[in-house]
């Protein structure tokens, strides 16, 4: 049956309406009356395009942990209980937060406490714990731009992607750049993104000094990471924030 | 996905129309350099002085009419309140009780759970008349029972959901179908925010997921950018509010620049997904969040005797106090609509044990609304604020199935669509009144009966839009909030 729907052209389809649009237009020569997709069936009801949808909270989670090269793919067992965000109390009967890379497992593995779903996940819509989900509803909200921005969680996928990345490609910010882009998005960034990026490691490494070198720094960077290294970091982080990332197209 | 606005009919005089606040493809296309983020931020630096080429989708707008109200609060019983246990007594149900329902009231062809031909069950409540005006509150609801004469209680209410999903989805978005928008996403559409450092539309819940989750406050066809935000219901009602320490505003900021521009320009591919868009602008209010956030939510700067007024100090009606207290600190700082669910998730679903279970949500709630009622007037913030109680629907006046087999003090009763009590106060209402009512057995509502989308329009209407202006193009029709529907409850809007 997957292999039913992961193979039918339906499945395959582009989600890029112009896609639909320019292949039509090529065609001139093809008399026959067509019917504009965005005409006949804006609400894509009739899945004439591949649904632009946000990943699922999980696979949020997955996704970053498996760029970061953290993701433990060890099938099966115990489920495992990731630490909890400072503020949340833990649930009744207790959480023991495990360590990793125990807590690095996909997100199938993270413990789901009935009254208290894991707060990364709560925020991207894990559906109600107390009934059946026929169906997932999605939300677009400024506590879910919190949660990737600034949680604990997403600060240490961001420094092992950065870590990751410098392993890779060495000191060089461009080839740096490259390997992000390719780890995270499976391609390579265009000569404008090269050129953002490039901008933005300069400018937190500048930033980055400027605090340090402030006659009351405000917090010593974690883990003596140099200047560099935290605007790598600042860089995955925000590509693992980013709607490419977060979205299947 | 959808190119809306290149759809969108003419610009018609003095409607809503014209000023669609979202791009064409084509526009958006042209745009994919600059893009709404850009956009929300030239709003905010407007707001300081410099220029902005072009309003935010959550810039504010004018209203249709002089406003009534600034904000709304929406205390959601979820569940279905019983109205004959609380706001409406019928002394006929005592002579009646113990027996099936006469065919005169026109009974249905069948109940939520088939209950219909189960016999009728008398209120069990002490009933007196309360205030100056001497409206009845029964003994459940002693503290709200002070504030009677600033309640517009409108006891001839009725819906089109049977059960709970569809019922909680057509209160909020006036459809029983998923798909519509919210109530709260187009009044953020209709007006856009008063306070950009917070969500224009909030929704609380105390309890588990509410029924039919987040379809209740979605964007539906809306740009997606009109989406109510839930707050958590357990401890921080917001968390990550603060940045790792070491990340000055500087670097933040320096880093949202960064996630913006490459935001943008992916979303130069997309001119049709309004929810990139959407996220995008999710970053902008989350930063600005950061600032204004930690303080609005911050229940402790309140002193204990507020925090008593709101039942805190008890714990049974702590966590919903809280959230009471909340909606009065966003509605405060602007928040044009907040709903506050009191037992999320069916709390006040009473099939069997209805004594029990309406003891219970009575006490978590009664204490918080009088107190938000009190405070509200006290900082003359009830002028402009409207409040709104009431259920996705109300209960039936014979027992349920779900019950018959156990004692008579275990009774329950049915979901009622067909009539229901909810009351409005603030915004200028004249209380002290009763508006409409149900049948001698609180079964239909008979007189001036008022649908949901009637109570939508009222409470549009004293927002300032008229709901039949307010409209958005979808799919080659101009839809509104009320469909096809929607009458002014005259007596609340006169």
């Amino acid at each position: 049956m997957h292999r039913l729907i992961v193979t039918s052209a339906t499945y395959r389809q582009s989600a890029r309406v112009e896609d639909y649009e320019r292949s039509s237009e090529g065609s001139a020569a093809d008399a026959r009356p067509t019917v504009r997709g965005p005409d006949a069936d804006p609400g894509n009801r009739l899945l004439w395009h591949f649904p632009v949808k946000r990943l699922e909270g999980e696979i949020v989670r997955d996704a970053a942990l498996s760029a970061a090269g953290l993701l433990n793919g060890t099938v099966g067992g115990p489920s495992v209980y990731p630490a909890l965000p400072a503020g949340v109390t833990a649930p009744a009967g207790g959480w023991k937060a495990d360590v990793p890379p125990a807590t690095y497992r996909r997100s199938v593995y993270v413990f789901v406490k009935r009254n208290a779903p894991y707060p990364m996940l709560d925020a991207f819509d894990f559906p109600d714990t107390h009934e059946p989900c026929a169906r997932r509803y999605q939300s677009t909200t400024a506590p879910q731009a919190l949660a990737l921005l600034n949680a604990e969680e997403s600060q240490a996928w961001a420094r092992a992607f950065a870590q990751r990345v410098e392993r890779l490609a060495g000191p060089d910010a461009g080839s740096q750049v490259e390997a992000a882009y390719r780890l995270a998005y499976s391609r390579k960034p265009d000569p404008w993104e090269r050129d953002a990026a490039l901008t933005f490691l300069s400018r937190q490494r500048m930033i980055v000094d400027a605090a340090q070198g402030d006659p009351q720094p405000a917090e010593p960077t974690p883990s003596g990471a140099s200047p560099n290294q935290v605007a790598l970091s600042d860089f995955t982080l925000m590509l693992l924030n980013s709607n490419e990332f977060a979205y299947r197209f | 996905m959808i190119p809306r606005n290149r759809m969108a009919a003419p610009p018609r005089a003095g409607g809503r129309l014209e000023r669609n606040p979202l791009p064409s493809r084509r526009d958006a296309l042209e745009r994919a350099g600059s893009g709404l983020g850009a956009v929300a931020l030239s709003y905010l630096l407007a707001r300081n002085g410099a220029s902005a080429a072009e309003p935010s989708p959550l810039a504010p707008k004018p209203s249709h009419h002089p406003a009534r109200a600034k904000s709304i609060i929406w205390l959601f019983m979820e569940g279905g309140p019983s109205h004959m246990d609380l706001f409406d007594p019928k002394p006929l149900l005592e002579k009646l009780a113990g027996q099936v329902t006469p065919p005169s009231f026109n009974l249905p062809v069948t109940s939520a759970t088939g209950s219909h031909r189960m016999p009728l069950v008398a209120s069990k409540r002490e009933w007196k008349r309360h205030g100056q005006s001497g409206l009845w509150v029964s003994d459940w609801y002693p503290r709200i029972a002070e504030h009677v004469d600033d309640l517009a209680v409108i006891r001839s209410c009725w819906s089109d959901g049977l059960n709970h999903v569809g019922a909680n989805r057509q209160m909020n978005t006036g459809s029983i179908l998923a798909g519509r928008p919210s109530l709260g996403a187009w009044a953020t559409y209709g007006l856009g925010t008063a306070n950009e450092e917070m969500p224009a539309f909030v929704v609380l819940t105390d309890h588990k997921r509410v029924r039919g989750g987040p379809t209740n406050w979605g964007p539906g066809f809306l740009p997606a950018t009109y989406q109510g935000t839930h707050f958590r219901s357990d401890g921080p009602p917001v968390l990550n509010l603060a940045p790792p320490a070491d990340v000055t505003d500087d670097r933040q900021r320096s880093r949202l620049d960064f996630l913006r521009s490459i935001n943008r320009h992916h979303a130069g591919n997309w001119p049709a997904e309004d929810e990139l868009e959407a996220r995008i602008e999710s970053y902008e209010l989350a930063y600005r969040m950061q600032r204004a956030a930690p303080e609005a939510v911050d229940l402790d700067s309140e002193s204990d005797s507020t925090k008593r007024l709101y039942g805190m100090e008890e714990e049974r009606s702590a966590r919903f106090g809280a959230n009471c207290l909340l909606a009065r600190r966003l509605v405060e700082r602007g928040v044009r609509f907040v709903e506050v669910y009191c037992g999320s998730g069916s709390g006040w679903d009473a099939h069997s044990k209805l004594e029990e279970n309406h003891a219970k949500w009575c006490g978590v709630s009664d204490q918080p609304i009088a107190g938000l009622l009190t405070d509200l007037k006290v900082r003359g913030l009830l002028r402009d604020t409207l409040v709104v109680w009431g259920g996705e629907f109300g209960r039936t006046p014979f027992t349920d199935t779900n019950s018959l087999k156990v004692a008579a003090e275990q009774y329950g009763r049915d979901h009622n669509p067909w009539g229901f009590t909810i009351w409005m106060a603030g915004a200028g209402i004249a209380g002290g009144r009763v508006i409409g009512a149900t049948d001698d057995i609180g079964f239909r509502a008979i007189d001036k009966p008022y649908h949901v989308h009637d109570i939508h329009a009222t409470m549009l209407h004293l927002l300032g839009l008229n709901h039949h202006r307010l409209t958005y193009l979808h799919n080659g029709r101009a839809e509104r909030p009320t469909i096809n529907g929607g009458h002014l409850i005259d007596a609340v809007t006169g």
